[in-house]
């Protein structure tokens, strides 16, 4: 079995998709506003007819190489493709700046196919043992574990308890839509289509929350300034001949390669388990690692202090936000749970092309599973060797003109929700999401929560009402066996801590007000 | 902002929970009803969490603020009137753009429609010179229908 997911994997016409995944992750991590999430979104239709495993390998290539992306631009021109790169920018940018350019990105690229390998790593070997105790779960279990980790998700996605739990509870509500999981009723059908039918669409909900949000953000934000800089074009590609020289300095030497070894550590340490954790994605991993690593070496390294271009700095900044991306998927894979906004996308992804995620995934589907840990360690390869060979070409796509970009990403998001369906009322969807997302945007709540809750929904609704089902009507089934009843305990505890936190954190605020009143 | 929020999120909430839940769930006649939970109870659960925790942001927000700031979407410039704000007036021309193009893709269909769109999103976003967003606008749309329908076999009459 393994040798046949070695084989699915190793094969022609896989390594070509992967490659062709791989520069286009690296391009759009590249252009400013056009994160992972929103390529993935957009290349989820295309993968309809494709074979799990390879829709998995896209979309996962994907994502990895737009991380390393970010990474080029946040060294070289100080603008973080993604915002899991800001740390990078602190000290990779000041190090572009001393003319050492070659030696941050080389930093950068290693530390990341480094951090990312030890990660998948971990994935492999804590899915094979946790999977063998998640299989002895009821529905109880699972209906508690999904609440755990859709609460732990709503409380630790931004700073404000209740936009992340409102932003859980739109999600949820918005999944039930449709039809009612056990009897097949239709439910919610403000419009007969959506109450009848499945409910609301996946593709069009998703492209609408992340790209046609991200579209009206940038069309709102930064018109002015395109245009601006439009007429500025002659002095842009003046100086732009400054910037094609990118790779300056010498290469990474043996002594800062040790030096930055603790740096590594300090990046796996911290991204890996942060990874397993809902809602901790890799913009949080990148700023604990770096100010960790800050602390650790006393703010000082050989190739200066932290802030001015110490290499530690990118090294611990871009081995943890990388170390996230392995261990992201052990709650995907074992429990059906998405840990992020990507492991959302391709939770979706397997749902659409018909693959049950959950522990029994390892006994139904095992040569998928086997096929995906192949392929996160053949990826991480490849995306260290095309970082390599494409970083000049690299930089030109930054100076790619938004108002070119943006209006082509919605043609084609239009046409990709057109083309799954063929429903003019899959648009609206699209749109009405998108009008949705642009608003959370604006006000501050956090996308994840809603997107991860309004997936596991009606999982979360079966379970739920199984366990009651098998409890006779009894709802105190769902605190009997020892693992419900630490988990709920958990859930009231983290509910409570939060709650108290925002009193307290208010109260002081209040408090600072009066006295300086 | 956050009052505004959690004061429209308590109202939908609550009609939510009222009106449109208890219009939308109902078990037609001849199917049998599940024995322990109704099917509205869970987005009635669901519902309730919004409610709670656009509370929650009320109260916060009341906690927290002295002076509620309607500039958001409104302001006033120097003649003292009030104006929407350039980014509220950006995104309602988008929104009406983004609107238009839905409703005439059955008269137009996707090239037409999607090479109009194009020209006019390049110069909105401030891409300038006719004749290049033209070129480009023609060209980009026939590529990506071709790339649909001829590659991916996806069908994109209207």
């Amino acid at each position: 079995m393994v040798i046949d997911a070695i084989y699915s994997i190793l094969n022609v016409e896989t390594l070509l998709y992967m490659s062709v995944a791989l520069v286009f992750g690296l391009i759009v991590g590249a252009l400013p506003g056009l994160g992972p999430v929103a390529a993935i979104t957009l290349i989820l239709p295309v993968t309809f007819g494709m074979d799990p495993l390879l829709a998995l390998t896209i979309m996962v290539c994907i994502y990895k190489s737009s991380i390393v992306g970010g990474s080029v631009t946040a060294i070289l021109i100080n603008t973080p493709g993604e915002p899991s790169n800001i740390a990078t920018t602190f000290d990779g940018y000041p190090l572009s700046r001393k003319g050492q350019s070659r030696k941050a990105i080389q930093a950068a690229l290693f530390s990341s196919t480094l951090g990312d390998l030890f990660s998948c790593i971990c994935l492999i070997v804590l899915s094979v043992s946790l999977v063998s105790v998640v299989l002895k779960f009821g529905p109880v279990e699972m209906f508690w574990v999904m609440m755990f980790a859709l609460v732990l998700t709503g409380l630790l996605a931004e700073s404000s308890l209740w936009k992340g739990l409102f932003s859980m509870g739109l999600g949820l509500l918005l999944g039930t839509v449709g039809l009612d999981p056990m009897l097949n009723i239709p439910r919610l059908g403000v419009f007969d289509i959506m109450g009848r039918m499945e409910g609301i669409e996946l593709v069009p909900f998703l492209l609408g929350l992340f790209m046609v949000a991200e579209v009206l953000t940038r069309l709102t934000e930064s018109r002015k300034n395109n245009a601006q800089s439009n007429q500025d074009d002659s002095s842009e590609q003046a100086s732009s001949s400054n910037r094609s020289d990118v790779l300056l300095g010498p290469s990474l030497k043996l002594t800062e390669l040790k030096e930055s070894f603790k740096a590594f550590l300090v990046g796996i340490g911290i991204g890996t388990p942060m990874g397993i954790l809902p809602g901790l994605g890799s913009i949080a991993a990148n700023m604990l690692t770096y100010t960790t690593a800050k602390k650790l070496y006393k703010n000082n390294s050989s190739t200066g202090k932290f802030g001015e271009g110490a290499l530690p700095g990118v090294v611990a900044a871009e081995t943890g936000n990388s170390a996230v991306v392995g261990t992201s998927l052990l709650p995907l894979l074992t429990l059906g749970i998405p840990g992020s906004t990507v492991g959302a996308l391709l939770l979706a992804s397997l749902l659409i092309q018909g693959v049950s995620v959950g522990p029994t995934i390892f006994e139904t589907n095992a040569q998928l599973v086997y096929g995906i840990f192949v392929m996160l360690i053949v990826s991480s390869v490849l995306m260290c060797l095309y970082g390599l060979l494409l970083v000049k070409p690299l930089v030109k796509i930054f100076k790619f003109n938004d108002a070119i970009v943006f209006p082509v990403v919605m043609v084609i998001a239009f046409m990709a929700v057109y083309s799954t369906n063929g429903r003019l009322f899959d648009l609206g969807i699209m749109l009405a999401a998108g009008v949705l997302g642009f608003i959370m945007r604006k006000t501050g709540i956090p996308l994840a929560p809603l997107t991860i809750s309004f997936l596991l929904s009606t999982m979360i609704e079966v379970y739920f009402r199984r366990s009651i089902q098998l409890g006779g009507g009894d709802f105190s089934i769902l605190f009997h066996s020892g693992i419900s009843q630490a988990l709920s305990i958990t859930i009231a505890i983290s509910l409570i801590f939060m709650i108290f936190m925002t009193i307290r954190r208010i109260t002081k605020r209040t408090g600072d007000k009066n006295i300086a009143g | 902002m956050n009052l505004g929020i959690g004061v429209v999120g308590l109202l939908v909430g609550v009609y939510i929970y009222f009106v449109i839940i208890p219009t939308t769930t109902i078990i037609p006649p001849g199917v049998k009803a599940p024995q322990y939970i109704s099917i509205d109870f869970m987005p009635k659960l669901w519902t309730l969490i919004c409610i709670i925790s656009s509370l929650g942001l009320i109260i916060q927000s009341l906690l927290a603020i002295r002076k509620v700031n309607f500039q958001y979407v409104i302001q006033v410039i120097k003649d003292n009137a009030l104006h929407l704000k350039s980014s509220t007036f950006s995104f309602i021309a988008s929104m009406v753009v983004l609107i238009v193009y839905v409703v005439t893709l059955p008269y137009l269909g996707f090239i037409i429609n999607s090479t109009l769109f194009l020209m006019v999103a390049m110069y909105w976003f401030g891409y300038r010179g006719f004749l290049k967003i033209s070129f480009l606008s023609i060209a980009i749309t026939l590529l990506c229908y071709a790339f649909y329908v001829y590659v991916l076999n996806a069908n994109l009459s209207v």
